[in-house]
């Protein structure tokens, strides 16, 4: 079972992770060229308005000044205001972000996980058949169409020729998260959510395929079969399971990947999540914003995988942590 | 008749028109001398001043001076007497709504007739013309000089055919306005996110498009044009010396709070563009130019500039000059800090508050702002109801978007160009063209040794083919640039840019780079030039059409014998290398703040070395003229002035000039009435465009 001690040590080399993180990270960003002040006022800014401006900031700090604030704020949870958004709050930035982000990621992967998984498994038991062939060509189709293109693709038929959905979805961000919007509004961001788990769901019914062929032919298949048990029950209770470990642990990862994809498909919608925040903010060199992103995702990472880390061990009991 | 000691007598009991015989004697005791010769002189009638019209619902009113000395007045209506009346004034009720009559006024004195008025035009009014807004509800500021009374009567900015004075619907399309029939609906746009809600911290499109809605200023622009008509002040009067700007305000403008916008807070406004605290970063064109404000009463506000400043009105236009609610920002924003190293903590942004046709309604970060007309705007309430806009940036996104029917305008980029035009001819969309106040360029670092040589600048320019690359990138849609203004510029001397004294000739550059000594003589198909090979990279933001340019151009250029490197920066980079002047040529452009030629000249101005002038040009000449030109106010004399600095600026090639853009936009047919141009769609209000159904 889980225990404390794992956690506490797991947490610990998580603090240790985000300070190499924000290091590498406040590094790339600082000593990048280009001045966020500058880029903020534009090219007919004057020297002075830009200089005030900087001053305002702090960039006219000691760089290790400024390292220290920068954490030291993040810590205590005053992330300050943004550069390109003049008197928003980053806090208020990344709210209005991340709850988009996140919706359609986990969309996403619902999509991908309730198609992929019953098509793995029946292609696993029909092997060679046209199921079989089937899920063979989704996956090979669906792991080769780029994001961007399939993106476009959906744009031109759903949106533009069929007037189904709207190019950009126009929703509350409030709603997304809430009953029913969480539901009612799978149509509005339809487009992206297919886009975004089309290459999971190839990919996770590739895996479900394998990883079930590879059980079936255990011999404590054959000894259920053997016991003569009912072909359900041997699928589902002893087979499924066991063919489950692979994806299930790779779902956590997987959507790490989905957020990577955020800034492909973001772009392709116009949808203003953490993908392209994360574009526009590093475009416009606003510092606040990047730090913040970085820690947050960061955080999540973590997070994600100490979960998934568990959660070997309670699908599959045989694995111990330490 | 009467007897004085001194020589000369004024006789005040004439009667205009006659005529009188005089003489005189001399007087000594009882004794009266010799009689003079006996003068005859004809009392002339003093011309009648200053005829003005008033209207009320069904009557016009007519007033002009008082001439001393005239006992009657005579009131013609189109030419035909219709009163005599002893006071300055008649007021005529046999009028009809909507028609136009011509007064005029004359003095009767006796069976004589004379001193006639000019003619007054006026348009009765009345429900169906109103005058709502304009300067009769309320008389002409007491100060106002006769000029600018006369201008302001006469002139009609919007060109509707209906004079300033009498132009309710001022910028609006027409005096008729079926208001029912082209009510409502929602004009839904997508562009980047605005960056911030203040309009002194504004400085791009995305931002401006909310503050032209929301908020006005003195004055603003005639829709479509980059011509100045009144906006908040509706009239106002300069000083012979060009320095001091008297400003009368309009009454009974109200604020959406409906606070009423009078002086204090246009005053309030201007102080806090100056404030250092608020750090504006167009805080310069206040401390720059503007000596002091003044709210001399509720309804005048007068700015006095350090020096004559000419385009100081079109200066106005711009979103930091923008009127707030005194009141209702101040109670919402806090100075912080301590003194010298001040800031704002601005809390009112979240509900802002102006005076504009259109009034907030909400704002989602990142999502999508939606505004509501506002129904008490000070000429009447847009047609249109709502406005909202989607935030997304990519132009394929909002084309696309577009296409989908989800928003109502679109710019079109040049690679969907060829499919609008189909769209165009099949009657599915409408497309508009116009040109914008823009120049795109090469720009040379001046301060570079090799590049002070303004035959080698030349040389180089001449080695490039700019207008091949104009005419492959947009499909013929820009205008190749020959000279630095935009020829659609106030004030451009017709034909200047006509000829390019630097026109693509690899000959003529071969030549001039031999004269100038830089010939190849190591052999390797690069000439040297001071000790050096002749190599530069040009430096530029990531674009498809600089680096198509930059293709074309290494290879012209390879011809010649020169070589250029071809380097990519995304644009914060390019700012910083501008600031700093470390690039040896860089590619940017200048897109008007206000519509005046010195808006453009600050880069080449010595003085603004290296705030604007990045290309770190300093030419006494040039930085003379320009510095003529800020003062000058005569047309005349500052064409010339302009002529002379782009003739020089067209051959010494500072920066080699690429292109002007326009910008071309897709609507609907069922949109009416956009009339966007010259400073931009940003600009428009949206009081005047409709939907049919």
């Amino acid at each position: 079972m889980v225990n404390k001690e794992y956690i506490l040590k797991r947490l610990g080399l998580a603090v240790l992770v985000m300070f190499g993180v924000y290091t590498i990270g406040f590094t790339l960003t600082f000593v990048a060229p280009g001045n966020p002040a500058q880029a903020a006022l534009g090219q007919k800014a004057n020297k002075e308005a830009v200089e005030a401006l900087e001053e305002q900031w702090g960039l006219n700090e000691p760089l290790p000044v400024q390292y220290k604030n920068y954490l030291i704020n993040f810590i205590n949870l005053d992330w300050g205001e943004s550069f390109r958004y003049r008197g928003e709050s980053v806090t208020g930035i990344l709210a209005s972000r991340y709850p988009k982000t996140m919706y359609y990621a986990v969309w996403s992967l619902v999509f991908a996980i309730v198609m992929s998984i019953p098509l793995g498994l029946i292609a696993a038991y029909k092997q060679n058949t046209w199921v079989d062939n089937l899920s063979v060509l989704v996956s090979q189709v669906g792991i080769s169409i780029p994001n961007f293109w399939l993106g476009m693709l959906i744009i031109a038929i759903l949106a533009v020729w069929l007037d189904l959905i709207s190019v950009v979805p126009d929703v509350p961000t409030g709603s997304l998260w809430s009953f029913p919007g969480f539901f009612t509004h799978v149509t509005d961001y339809f487009g992206i959510i297919i886009t975004l788990g089309t290459a999971l769901m190839a990919r996770n019914t590739r895996m479900t395929r394998s990883s079930t062929l590879d059980v079936l032919s255990e011999e404590y298949i054959t000894m259920a079969r053997a016991k003569g048990l009912k072909e359900r029950t041997v699928v589902l209770k002893h087979a499924l399971r066991n063919a489950l470990i692979p994806v299930v642990t790779s779902i956590g990862f997987n959507l790490l990947l989905l957020f990577g994809g955020a800034v492909v498909v973001e772009t392709v919608f116009g949808l203003n999540g953490i993908g392209k925040l994360y574009i526009d903010s590093i475009i416009r060199r606003d510092y606040p914003i990047i730090i913040a992103l970085l820690l947050t995702y960061t955080i999540g990472v973590v997070f994600v995988n100490l979960i998934i880390d568990i959660s070997y061990s309670v699908i599959d009991p045989r694995v111990q942590l330490r | 008749m009467t007897t004085v000691s001194e020589t000369s007598y004024t006789d005040s009991e004439v009667a205009m028109g006659n005529s009188y015989e005089y003489k005189v004697a001399a007087v000594s005791g009882d004794q009266i001398g010799e009689n003079s010769t006996i003068v005859s002189v004809g009392v002339t009638f003093t011309q009648i001043q200053n005829i003005q019209t008033q209207k009320e619902e069904g009557t016009i009113v007519l007033q002009w001076d008082q001439v001393s000395g005239a006992q009657e007045y005579r009131v013609y209506k189109d030419g035909e007497a219709i009163t005599t009346v002893s006071e300055t004034s008649y007021t005529d009720t046999d009028v009809t709504v909507g028609e136009e009559y011509e007064y005029y006024v004359t003095i009767v004195s006796g069976n004589q007739e004379g001193g006639q008025s000019s003619t007054a035009t006026v348009l009765a009014g009345g429900e169906e013309v109103g005058y709502f807004g304009s300067l009769e509800v309320t008389p002409w500021p007491e100060d106002l000089s006769q000029d600018m009374k006369q201008y302001f009567t006469q002139v009609d900015f919007d060109g509707d055919g209906v004079p300033y004075v009498f132009d309710r619907y001022l910028g609006r399309d027409d005096a008729e306005v079926d208001f029912e029939e082209k009510d409502g609906g929602n004009f839904r746009t997508m562009s980047e996110e605005l960056s911030t809600w203040d309009p002194q911290q504004s400085t791009g499109t995305a931002s401006g498009w909310v503050q032209s809605k929301i908020y006005n200023a003195l004055v603003q622009y005639v829709p479509g044009t980059t011509e100045v008509m009144p906006d908040l002040a509706k009239a106002w009067e300069v000083s012979d010396d060009g320095l001091t700007y008297t400003f009368y305000l309009r009454e009974n403008v109200e604020f959406h709070n409906g606070e009423e916008m009078t002086s204090e807070d246009v005053k309030w406004s201007f102080d806090r563009l100056k404030d250092q605290a608020y750090h504006s970063p167009r805080r310069q064109w206040h401390v720059d130019y503007i000596e002091s404000t003044e709210a001399t009463d509720d309804y005048t506000f007068k700015i006095t500039l350090q020096e004559p400043y000419a385009p100081f009105l079109t200066l106005l236009t711009y979103s930091s000059f923008d009127v707030l609610p005194k009141d209702y920002c101040s109670a919402r924003e806090e100075v912080v800090g301590e003194p010298g190293n001040q800031t704002v903590e601005v809390e009112w942004t979240d509900n802002p508050v102006g005076t504009g046709p259109w009034q907030y309604e909400s704002y989602e970060l990142g999502s999508k702002v939606v505004l509501v007309e506002n129904e008490d705007y000070y000429t009447g309430e847009p047609y249109l109801d709502k406005l909202t806009r989607e935030f997304s940036a990519d132009p394929d996104v909002i084309v696309q978007s577009f296409n989908a029917g989800d928003i109502d305008i679109t710019g079109i980029p040049s690679n969907h160009w060829e499919s609008f035009l189909e769209k165009e001819d099949e009657g599915e969309v409408e497309i508009t063209e116009y040109a914008e106040l823009a120049t795109f360029w090469l720009m040379i670092n001046c301060n570079d040794t090799r590049f002070q040589n303004v035959t080698l600048r030349r040389a180089i320019t001449m080695g490039i083919n700019r207008q091949k690359v104009v005419q492959d990138q947009f499909k013929g849609r820009y205008e190749v640039a020959n000279g630095p203004l935009p020829p659609t510029m106030k004030f451009f001397p017709e034909g200047v840019h006509e000829e390019d004294p630097n026109s693509f000739d690899l000959n003529k550059s071969r030549e001039l780079l031999d004269s100038i000594g830089a010939v190849d003589t190591d052999g390797d198909g690069i000439r040297e030039y001071d000790g050096e090979e002749l190599s530069f990279e040009l430096s530029s933001y990531v674009s498809p059409t600089w680096q198509a340019g930059a293709q074309v151009w290494m290879s012209d250029l390879e011809k010649v014998g020169i070589e250029m490197t071809y380097e990519q920066y995304d644009f914060a980079t390019i700012l910083q290398m501008g600031g700093s002047g470390n690039y040896e040529m860089m590619t940017l452009g200048w897109i008007a703040d206000y519509p005046d030629p010195v808006n453009f000249y600050d880069n080449w101005d010595g003085e603004q070395i290296p705030s604007v002038n990045w290309a770190r040009y300093d030419d006494e000449e040039v930085t003379q003229w320009i510095s003529e030109l800020r003062t000058t106010s005569d047309p005349d004399e500052r064409e010339q002035l302009v002529q002379k600095i782009e003739e020089k600026l067209q051959l010494e090639v500072p920066h080699m000039w690429f292109f002007h853009s326009k910008a071309y936009v897709a609507t609907y047919p069922e949109l009416n009435n956009v009339r966007a141009g010259g400073m931009g769609f940003y600009k428009e209000k949206m009081v005047n465009p409709w939907f049919s159904d």
